[in-house]
């Protein structure tokens, strides 16, 4: 039932890495039971497109994807620009080979960091952040790897007293609802 | 964790998928054969007592969403995202008196089409057509696309193999048995549901308490405590009137209220909302626990699943795969036959052939059933995303119709020009806001303004409605 | 303002509580309509 709560849609799908790397999203990842916004599927076809010119360049130009570079590419995150929230969640997004540390910290100094993701994996939803600005770094999960420019996201929350207000007006419309039927099964009998 | 693989291997998930579906199948083949005529088949003999009546009532309201997106909306909008969800229990709650009305005023009616048409007459009857049948084949095209992934997801059965299975099986029984073997199935699957997510939810305590993850809440996710969340303060009432429409109108709730002995259907109602309300609770604070377990969460769809998994292993995976496949059956199946009644009764009986005989009218839903079946089947193959999305236009649509059919139900001075006029105003004013405002506010916009419209046309009415109207003979 | 500990304790034993209670009650239920033929 019910009005499904919907993901936030992703500010941006960077194609030009994929190609380098030469993938896509590793098979029989999670890709979530709910719809997709069309922005998504639009970005996943644009990956998949561009992964297949890609490979069919590579291939003509005789040499291998899977060049010693790629592999040693520092983990990074894909969105291109800052990410900002009204809500307080978001899915962070990177492209990595090996496992990853996630660190989170509230300055882009990264100051009292604190890891929220150790492993392998491709994304990260975060949820419940309270109004400020947040940043995200990406590193190898080997010792001493240095870690991505930090990511920047944004939380502002939407405005409490327009939530309030139509709060109010859903209770109002809700017991005029509950009103009639009472008193019409009230009558009733 | 690593969260790439499957959380069950392929074999076992196929036992579990074959083991259920013969269950299925064969409980439909046994109950079906008591049905001789339409009025058997679409409204199991019209009585159904009070253990089966609320036991289906709560049952087709637990969905594969209840299950999988009350964690979801747990871990983005906290406590308040929980209750919620719950509120959609109120739908249940206040349907109850409404049915006993509705069981009152047309001893043999067969859906809520029949109200709409003898109520506000046939251009009524048409909008009406119109938004009930965008909204429940949105919603099965939803929940079939959904058994595809889940089952994949977890089990990783190929999405076409599990969506076309879970189809065929709800399909497979609900034309052999009718109302009778959805209801009958629903009993079973409500309480496999409910104990299933008592045993998950006493795992997850046992884990970690509730005061470990109060605490990683508040340093990690503080605004999931927050009580003054604004997106989810928006939430409440708009998920409250969407519940309340999805219900109201529906013919899978129209044909439970025909269904259930005289004097079961309101008590039957009201019990299925109290079965009802507390699960969003339990399925979804698993979700808060995330943070203190330690579990990582790719997309908040898969939240649930991945901490059952973590805390219970194995043994939690089977579970929450048994647990998904009877709420997506429970769902499915309900809405196949009261969407195939609904296009037998209003669109093949009182368009094309008036005078069909009682045993081709069961021959008529039955392969009307199997057309649905096919339809989704193929609307889902492809498997578009987008087409999924397509029912969050469906909470204006539904929001529109809920003042309509109150005042339709209890006041004789409610009109046409007020059912009509506050259906397409609603809901055109309910869509604009959708994309203007956001989807937060349109179940809620589309309510308000179909009441306003609604309230001034009966104020200003004169013609004062003849309940004996509603008592056609069939 | 926040919701507190013990209110989420509340929301998460209570919502257990009470769905093992319907869950029985379904079952207690089912057995008097069966008893006394009112199944369906």
């Amino acid at each position: 039932m019910g009005e499904p709560a919907r993901e936030p849609t992703p500010r941006s799908a960077d194609g030009k890495r994929i190609i380098l790397a030469g993938r896509t999203r590793p098979p029989g990842h999670p890709g979530g039971l709910h719809p997709r916004p069309y922005r998504r599927i639009l970005a996943r076809a644009a990956r998949a497109l561009l992964t297949l010119i890609g490979t069919l360049a590579l291939a003509l130009s005789g040499t291998s994807a899977t060049s010693a570079d790629a592999q040693g590419k520092a983990p990074a995150f894909t969105h291109e620009e800052a990410l900002a929230s009204d809500n307080g969640y978001t899915t962070l997004e990177w492209d990595a080979e090996r496992p990853v540390v996630v660190r989170q910290a509230s300055t882009p100094a990264m100051s009292a960091a604190r890891t929220i993701f150790e492993g392998t994996g491709t994304r990260l939803f975060v949820s419940g952040l309270a109004d400020g600005d947040y940043y995200f770094t990406i590193a190898d999960a080997a010792p001493g790897a240095a870690p991505s420019p930090p990511l920047h996201l944004a939380v502002t929350h939407q405005s409490l007293s327009r939530a309030l207000w139509l709060t109010a007006l859903g209770a109002l419309v809700f017991a005029a609802t509950v009103f009639v039927l009472i008193r019409g099964a009230r009558r009733e009998r | 964790m690593s969260v790439e693989q499957a959380l069950l291997p392929p074999w076992l998930g196929w036992t579990l998928l074959l083991g259920f579906s013969v269950l299925w199948i064969g409980l439909g083949v046994y109950w079906g054969r008591r049905n001789k005529s339409f009025e058997d088949h679409a409204l199991a003999g019209r009585n159904i007592g009070l253990a089966l009546g609320s036991a289906t009532a709560a049952a087709t309201w637990i969905t594969s969403n209840t299950t999988m997106l009350a964690p979801q909306m747990a871990l983005q909008l906290g406590v308040w995202g929980m209750l919620a969800y719950s509120t959609a229990s109120l739908g249940l709650f206040l349907f109850a008196p409404m049915a006993g009305r509705i069981r009152q005023l047309m001893p043999t009616g067969y859906t809520s089409g029949d109200f709409f048409r003898l109520r506000y007459g046939r251009v009524a009857w048409g909008i009406f057509l119109a938004f009930t049948l965008f909204y429940s084949l949105t919603w099965l095209v939803s929940m079939a696309m959904a058994g595809g992934i889940l089952l994949n997801t977890l089990s990783g059965i190929p999405y076409g193999w599990g969506m076309s299975v879970i189809l065929a099986v709800c399909v497979a029984y609900t034309m052999r048995g009718g109302l009778g073997a959805v209801i009958g199935t629903d009993f079973i699957q409500s309480l496999i549901i409910i104990i299933g997510i008592v045993v998950v939810g006493i795992a997850v305590l046992a884990h970690v308490g509730v005061e470990e993850i109060h605490a990683n809440l508040s340093r990690e996710r503080p605004e999931l405590l927050n009580v003054l969340f604004p997106a989810a303060l928006m939430a409440i009432f708009n998920n409250l009137l969407f519940g309340l429409g999805e219900v109201f109108h529906n013919n899978v709730w129209w044909s439970r209220a025909f269904a259930f002995r005289e004097g079961v259907a309101g008590k039957a109602f009201a019990l299925g909302g109290l079965i009802w309300f507390p699960i969003p609770f339990a399925a979804g604070f698993i979700a808060l626990a995330s943070g203190a377990l330690d579990v990582p969460v790719p997309s908040a769809d898969m939240v649930g699943p991945l901490v059952v998994a973590k805390v219970l292993g194995l043994g939690g995976a089977v579970g929450i795969f048994v647990i998904v496949f009877c709420s997506l059956a429970s769902s499915i199946d309900s809405l196949l036959a009261a969407t195939s009644d609904l296009l037998t009764e209003d669109v093949y009986r009182r368009l094309l052939r008036p005078s069909a005989s009682p045993e081709t009218l069961k021959a008529s839903a039955q392969w009307i059933t199997l057309g649905l079946g096919l339809f989704t089947w193929l609307v889902c193959l492809p498997r578009i995303g987008t087409l999924a999305s397509v029912l969050f236009f469906a909470g204006p649509l539904v929001g529109a119709m809920i003042w309509p059919i109150v005042t339709g139900l209890y006041w004789r001075r409610a009109t046409p020009t007020g059912a009509v006029g506050g259906m397409l105003l609603g809901a055109g004013i309910g869509l604009v806001s959708y994309f203007a405002i956001g989807f937060y506010v349109a179940s809620l916009v589309a309510t308000a303004v179909s009441m306003v419209w609604v309230l001034a046309c009966a104020l200003l009415s004169r013609s004062r409605f003849d309940w004996s109207q509603l008592r056609e003979a069939s | 303002m926040t919701f507190s500990s013990s209110f989420l304790a509340l929301l998460v034993y209570g919502s257990l509580g009470w769905c093992m209670f319907t869950a029985l009650g379904l079952a207690a239920l089912l057995i008097r309509d069966i008893r006394r033929g009112e199944i369906w």
